[in-house]
């Protein structure tokens, strides 16, 4: 018989009520909502100079947030720096978790002589600190977004990769997996359709926290000058603004504001969707 | 062996000849026979650590990686099981062989819902549209009696109780008429109360279905009721094997015969109150490195030679009864009267 189960408590209600998953999720919201409307209304180039420098926030009404040294909308910075933030935090998670699911799932699921090379792998790209390896391979490549993208989603493929592994690992002995083997499934299905949709849940929760760290990276590049010198992003706007840090904090406050809670939104969504979607504390 | 099929000369449905399955060094399996026939149920019975479930998985080469094979034919419909390519192997399992395992608990994927479950294992082996497929698994769900099928095949597994995924996992195993279903202990998780009403479903199943039955049970209580024959095994071998009313009312083997006596029933002067239940002195890994009988080592009658001769199972008393002990062989010329 089916046991009372009054309401059924989907990952997503549960997401949708939690007060941490609900404030990170806004916060988050308002920061896309910032990257899409950026070039309508701020359509022209946001490094153009289009005041006079230093103007103060909350000054003059046409510049809510005031001006930098060369005389640039900060909020028009702030705005267009979070469309290279999203991007670049969406598109290299992406990259990390398409490598990471691919090499830790097949280490995981096949074991044996695959599982230690791929191991091996992962263990010489972990032995880098992440961030000089990203530097290193954005200064050999031509900096801009693709291969910042690029570079950052190449270091961050591990920790997918040895979670992906370790869930592989358990659930590839699972009775499940052995009832699809004898319900004649390839192998390539039952990775697919059976044991990657049980692995999803640590992954999800995994890649909020590293579209963060990808934020983070890019803005830490970008603040170093290594960035795409043909897009403004935060990390930039902090790293021009440090030299006037006592005469105009607010260059350097606003950006680190932006940035700040942007990060921390995705890692209050990462709480959320790990009390949603942790097996624990659904109940089973 | 002609004696095995005197009856019917159709060939058996499965023909397992000389299986030895090994797992590493320890052989779990050492040269076992059986045949099972299109609408039999035959029920393999034996202590844990026998080989019973290494038998079940050899049918599906489903044996983990540390074991494997070592000899004898597996031959299904005349086709020997191990010759065949992962492809052809992949087509026969789930259409024409099926399992049913012993955890209902744990062998459904917890996060897809049951109609999707059902609905795969269709499409995997019958070129069906989607649509088709939801409303056959609706069928199957009323077939193996879920209640309000329709809706329980949007729920997800862990909203029903261990006979409720039996059910579902039984619904899955015959969703494309196999001739053959294993049911590797498929009550053995379950309550007492369940256990008559899924074995009824499967018995019910194997009649509609014509398909031929192996019941992988350690309860005899189960043999008794629900198989025609019964396979007894010890250490990977073949003790006794003959019809059910004739094997458990005048068993021949001592290790039957003290399986049987262990058997606690309802109705039955046994309770432990009165006295220690009746057991099988030792244990089963006292058959390793045995050159004669493996049971020798906890046989109360075992003689010289059951040290040495290794018995084969061999027709005793007709009716094909198989009796591997010469020291419990009724005396010749017994046989010929129970022809009568």
């Amino acid at each position: 018989m089916t046991q009372s189960r009054s309401p059924r408590r989907s990952p997503l209600g549960l997401f949708l009520r939690n007060p941490t998953g609900i404030a990170g999720l806004s916060i988050l919201l308002l920061v896309i909502v910032a990257a899409l409307l950026a070039p309508w209304l701020f359509p022209d180039d946001p490094l153009d100079m289009v005041t006079r420098p230093f103007l103060w926030p909350l000054t003059d009404h046409a510049f809510p947030l005031g001006s930098d040294s060369l005389g640039r909308d900060v909020l028009a910075g702030v705005m267009h720096g979070a469309r290279v933030s999203v991007v670049i935090g969406v598109a290299a998670t992406a990259i990390g978790l398409l490598i990471g699911t691919t090499i830790g799932g097949a280490a995981g699921y096949f074991g044996g002589w695959v599982d230690d090379v791929l191991v091996r792998v992962m263990e010489v790209f972990q032995t880098f600190p992440p961030f000089l390896l990203v530097v290193v391979l954005v200064s050999i490549a031509e900096p801009s977004v693709l291969t910042i993208t690029l570079a950052i989603g190449i270091v961050s493929w591990t920790t997918i990769a040895r979670l992906v592994r370790a869930e592989f690992r358990s659930l590839r002995e699972r009775d499940f997996v052995m009832a699809a083997h004898g319900l004649g499934y390839s192998s390539l299905r039952i990775v697919l359709c059976e044991i990657l949709p049980n692995a999803m849940a640590p992954v999800i929760v995994t890649s909020s926290v590293m579209v963060a760290t990808a934020i983070l990276n890019e803005a830490a590049l970008s603040f170093l000058g290594l960035g795409d010198p043909n897009l403004v992003s935060w990390g930039s706007m902090i790293g021009a603004g440090r030299d006037q840090l006592r005469t105009a904090w607010y260059l350097v406050a606003l950006p680190g504001a932006a940035l700040a809670l942007s990060v921390l939104s995705l890692n209050l969504v990462g709480d959320g969707l790990n009390d949603a979607l942790n097996p624990r504390a659904r109940g089973r | 062996m002609p004696l095995e099929f005197p009856i019917s000369a159709e060939p058996p449905l499965l023909d397992v000849r000389d299986l030895v399955i090994r797992f590493g060094d320890t052989i779990a399996v050492r040269g076992l026979d059986f045949t099972i026939r299109r609408g039999e149920t035959l029920a393999l019975v034996g202590e844990s650590g026998c080989g019973k479930s290494a038998t079940a998985l050899s049918l599906l080469r489903l044996l983990p990686p540390t074991g494997r094979i070592d000899s004898g034919t597996l031959l299904f419909e005349g086709r020997d099981i191990r010759e065949l390519r992962e492809t052809e192997l992949r087509r026969l399992r789930g259409a024409a062989i099926s399992m049913v395992f012993q955890e209902p608990m744990t062998s459904l994927n917890p996060v897809l819902s049951i109609g999707r479950q059902i609905t795969e294992a269709i499409r995997e082996h019958e070129p069906v549209s989607a649509r088709a497929a939801r409303a056959k698994a609706v069928e199957l769900l009323d077939l193996v009696r879920i209640p309000n099928a329709h809706r329980i095949v949007h729920e997800f597994p862990h909203a029903l109780s261990g006979g409720m995924r039996q059910r579902v996992m039984i619904a899955i195993a015959v969703a494309c008429q196999p001739r053959l279903l294993i049911a590797d202990e498929p009550t053995t998780a379950l309550d007492v109360t369940i256990q008559a009403q899924v074995l009824e479903l499967l018995d019910r199943l194997r009649r509609d279905l014509n398909m031929g039955l192996l019941l992988i049970t350690h309860d005899l209580g189960l043999v008794a009721d629900w198989a025609d024959r019964v396979v007894v095994m010890y250490a990977g071998r073949k003790c006794e094997e003959g019809r059910v009313d004739r094997l458990l009312h005048a068993p021949l083997h001592p290790y039957t015969k003290g399986l049987i006596a262990c058997s606690p029933s309802v109705g039955s002067d046994l309770h432990f109150r009165d006295g220690r239940m009746p057991e099988i002195a030792g244990n089963v890994a006292s058959a390793a490195g045995v050159a004669g009988c493996p049971f020798a080592p906890r046989c109360a009658s075992a003689r010289d030679d059951c040290w040495t001769a290794r018995p084969d199972p061999k027709p005793t008393g007709g009716h094909d009864h198989l009796l591997a002990c010469p020291v419990h062989a009724p005396a010749t010329g017994d046989h010929v009267l129970t022809f009568s």
